[in-house]
């Protein structure tokens, strides 16, 4: 057998040149950005060259190489089919056989004929080659994107959060009201469950660039939710310069409003119906299933609340390395952006259906995971840019939406005597690792799973970080999400958190230690507390507890700031509403850790 | 005639290994800024390749090329040279892999069809490799010998 190589896609800045040590009527070039044939002397295709070893190589190879205008050779690729291994295309550069790789394949099997695909990214000044099964260089439209990895712990806005979570630190209504708001998910996502794609709407913000909308309208405007799922692209990737065809914006007033919201606090958006991507390499990049991705946008889902944007989750979008992000260069954004979108909102959907079919089987965290790689394999898809075909795999992008919107769902589903959920703040520079240091009564029914596929928890908050939005880089805090229940018809839950609190900025050393406490007892009041100083029995914590809706400690740091450790319940005793509405002993808590 | 190469001298920092696509038997290797013997499988010299033209590269040229072992074994660079039998054994080279932009080698002394002589090697992280042929049946005192 042998392997045939139909044609060549040079989509590099420079002329390429194609030749056959085996063949020199093989010989082709092609300019930069354009697709020839490797017809050779007949005109069908050129046989590549077998070559099992080094003593075989000079002889038995085809190069590639790429020429810039002041006829320098900027690199090469040497690629022959090995045929002491079942023909496996195999590359080298700069014509010597070292550091023998696979070539990597794209678009199914190669035997039946390929082309090959060289990319450059001139930032790096590093090229990349790759094959494309099938016989004409459409083929190559089968562009491999994935999303990048999210954890289970949500992102939420610095810019949109810290004050209402410091607000709700207060305790009783503060903190009554804030869950509340949240809680409503549980209807949300009974509405996109009921509807299923007339939930979402195909819409497109003020500029004309494609989003993805669901809204669930209350009783008045101002009882309103909605999922706002949108896209940026990375820094260096647009070219506004270069107009693309123009789409009308939404005129309904109520749908303008939500697109703005989840615009809103945002940095400057790098997205614009008018423009063409340049295919630049943007900055940064990710490994998922072994391959690596240069991230080309960012997508992002938001929640609002009426018209307040009050969670969102940023997951990279990335093209595999292999192929390079030049193969985009002229394509135009919106066309890039609508297929993705729809994509990811059929993750989403099997998330929600996952989420109340399966949440009574299994631990809570075994649910989530299993529910989780569901949506993204939902995710994987296939789209079309302007007769450009693509693929998305997975990733964990909706990892972080599974945890949000569990959280009320699950507790509506306990059926205990009691209940607690808890939303953990880290709003610090910080990393917390936290353990279970003691518990009397209840159990942990849900917490930050550690991943797809893994019914293990979490056990460090990551500290806050800047990522990118746009063209800018916005500061971001970690939330964790937990919840409890009582295990028994004659006790409620009470427990002890101790915490850990390192800088990942100076090599994790210690900043400080803590513990917090809650004790939710079957009859009379409920007590809580928090410490920079746990006992060495950390059970002497329970007799610190206080009958309070809030309480707080303070640390002096070395760098002259304050570390502030709050705690808070929303009520004290009594029934409450589930997110359901159906009432029960549910109690909602924060936890804060944040500097000043 | 032919060209006869006895030794190079790697003046780069990379592992740089010598390849002839003619005999596999002739292949060594120099540490950074050590030179060595080309004797090949006889022990006294390498014949240079002959070539003329494109359709004759492949397998008719020598290879000397750097490794960076400290980078997953990345091709640095790789100078591919040979004796040009149409223009009175003159020595050529091209860089990548590829006979284009081909060029004389610099040549370190006057050295006529056949005299012993050896190629020294450097590189310029800005311009790239370059390579000097010098007359000689050994590298001189300061060449990395030794």
């Amino acid at each position: 057998m042998t392997q045939h190589i139909y044609w060549l896609s040079n989509q590099t800045p420079f002329t390429l040149y194609f030749e056959n040590s085996q063949s020199s009527a093989d010989a082709t070039s092609a300019l930069p950005g354009v697709d020839v044939m490797t017809g050779g002397a007949d005109g069908n295709y050129c046989n590549v060259p077998d070559c099992s070893a080094q003593p075989y190589f000079y002889a038995n190879h085809m190069n590639a190489y790429a020429v810039d205008a002041d006829n320098n050779v900027i690199f090469s690729f040497s690629f022959w089919a090995n045929d002491a291994n079942n023909e496996t295309l195999q590359y080298s550069y700069d014509g010597v056989y070292f550091n023998v790789q696979n070539l990597p394949t794209y678009n199914g099997d190669v035997t039946a004929g390929f082309g090959i695909v060289i990319t450059y990214d001139s930032d790096a000044a590093v090229a990349a080659i790759a094959a494309y099964a099938g016989q004409t260089p459409e083929s190559k439209s089968a562009l491999p994107f994935a999303f990048g990895e999210q954890d289970f712990y949500p992102n939420i806005s610095s810019a949109v959060w810290e004050q209402q979570i410091m607000a709700a630190e207060a305790g009783g209504q503060a903190t009554a009201a804030f869950f509340t708001e949240q809680n409503q998910l549980y209807q949300f996502v009974q509405y996109v469950n009921g509807a299923g794609q007339a939930a979402w709407i195909s819409s497109t913000d003020a500029d004309g660039n494609p989003c993805m909308i669901a809204i669930l309208e209350g009783g008045t405007q101002e009882d309103t939710i909605s999922m706002v799922v949108t896209g940026d692209a990375v820094p260096g990737m647009f070219d506004t310069s270069q107009a693309a065809a123009v789409e009308t914006p939404p005129t309904d007033p109520r749908i303008q409003a939500i697109i703005a919201a989840a615009y809103q606090n945002r940095p400057s958006p790098n997205r614009h119906r008018y423009s063409r991507l340049t295919g630049d390499q943007g900055a940064g990049g990710f490994t998922w299933a072994g391959g690596n991705y240069n991230t080309v946008a960012s997508i992002t889902t938001t929640l609002v609340y009426n018209d307040t944007p009050a969670w969102y989750l940023t997951v990279p979008l990335g093209l595999a390395s292999t192929v390079g992000t030049y193969v985009l260069r002229g394509v135009i954004w919106s066309a890039l952006l609508g297929p993705i979108l729809r994509g990811l909102v059929v993750g989403l959907e099997y998330l929600f259906q996952g989420l109340v079919g399966l949440l009574p089987a299994g631990s809570a965290a075994q649910v989530l995971a299993a529910i989780t790689a569901r949506a993204c394999l939902a995710t994987t898809q296939n789209g079309a840019l302007a007769g450009v075909t693509f693929s998305i795999t997975g990733g964990l992008a909706v990892a972080g939406v599974v945890v949000l919107i569990a959280l009320p769902i699950i507790l509506g589903l306990v059926m205990h005597e009691s209940s607690q959920t808890l939303r953990f703040y880290n709003l610090t520079l910080y990393d917390i690792q936290w353990t279970l240091a003691n518990i009397v009564y209840g159990v942990l029914s849900s917490g930050p799973a550690s991943s797809v596929g893994s019914p293990f928890v979490l056990s460090v908050i990551p500290a806050g970080q800047y990522i990118t939005m746009g063209q800018t880089q916005t500061l971001v805090y970690r939330e964790a999400d937990f919840s409890w229940a009582s295990n028994s018809q004659i006790h409620g839950i009470q427990y002890i958190l101790a915490l850990t609190i390192t800088d990942p900025a100076n090599n994790g050393a210690l900043v400080a230690n803590a513990a917090i406490a809650f004790n939710i007892p079957w009859s009379g009041e409920n007590s809580l507390a928090a410490t920079f100083s746990p006992p060495s029995d950390i059970t002497d914590l329970y007799n610190s507890t206080q009958q309070g809706l809030s309480e707080a400690a303070t640390q002096a740091l070395a760098n002259g700031q304050t570390l502030t450790l709050t705690v808070t319940y929303d009520y004290l005793d009594g029934e409450h509403p589930l997110p359901s509405g159906q009432p029960a002993y549910t109690y909602n808590s924060l936890v804060v850790l944040s500097t000043a | 005639m032919t060209q006869h190469i006895y030794w190079f001298s790697n003046q780069t920092p990379y592992t740089v290994y010598f390849d002839n696509s003619q005999s596999a038997p002739d292949a060594t290797s120099a540490q950074p800024f050590q030179a060595v013997m080309t004797g090949g499988a006889n022990g006294d010299y390498c014949n240079v390749p002959d070539c003329s033209g494109q359709q004759y590269f492949y397998q008719y040229h020598m290879t000397l090329f750097g490794v960076d072992v400290e980078n997953d074994n990345t091709v640095v660079f790789a100078v591919m040279f040979w004796a040009n039998d149409y223009q009175s054994e003159v020595l050529q080279y091209s860089l990548n892999g590829a006979y284009f932009n081909v060029k004389d080698v610099t040549l370190g002394g006057t050295i006529n069809d056949g005299d012993p002589f050896g190629m020294v090697l450097s590189y310029d992280s800005d311009s790239g490799p370059d390579i000097t042929a010098v007359p000689g049946a050994a590298p001189p005192q300061g060449a990395g010998a030794g």
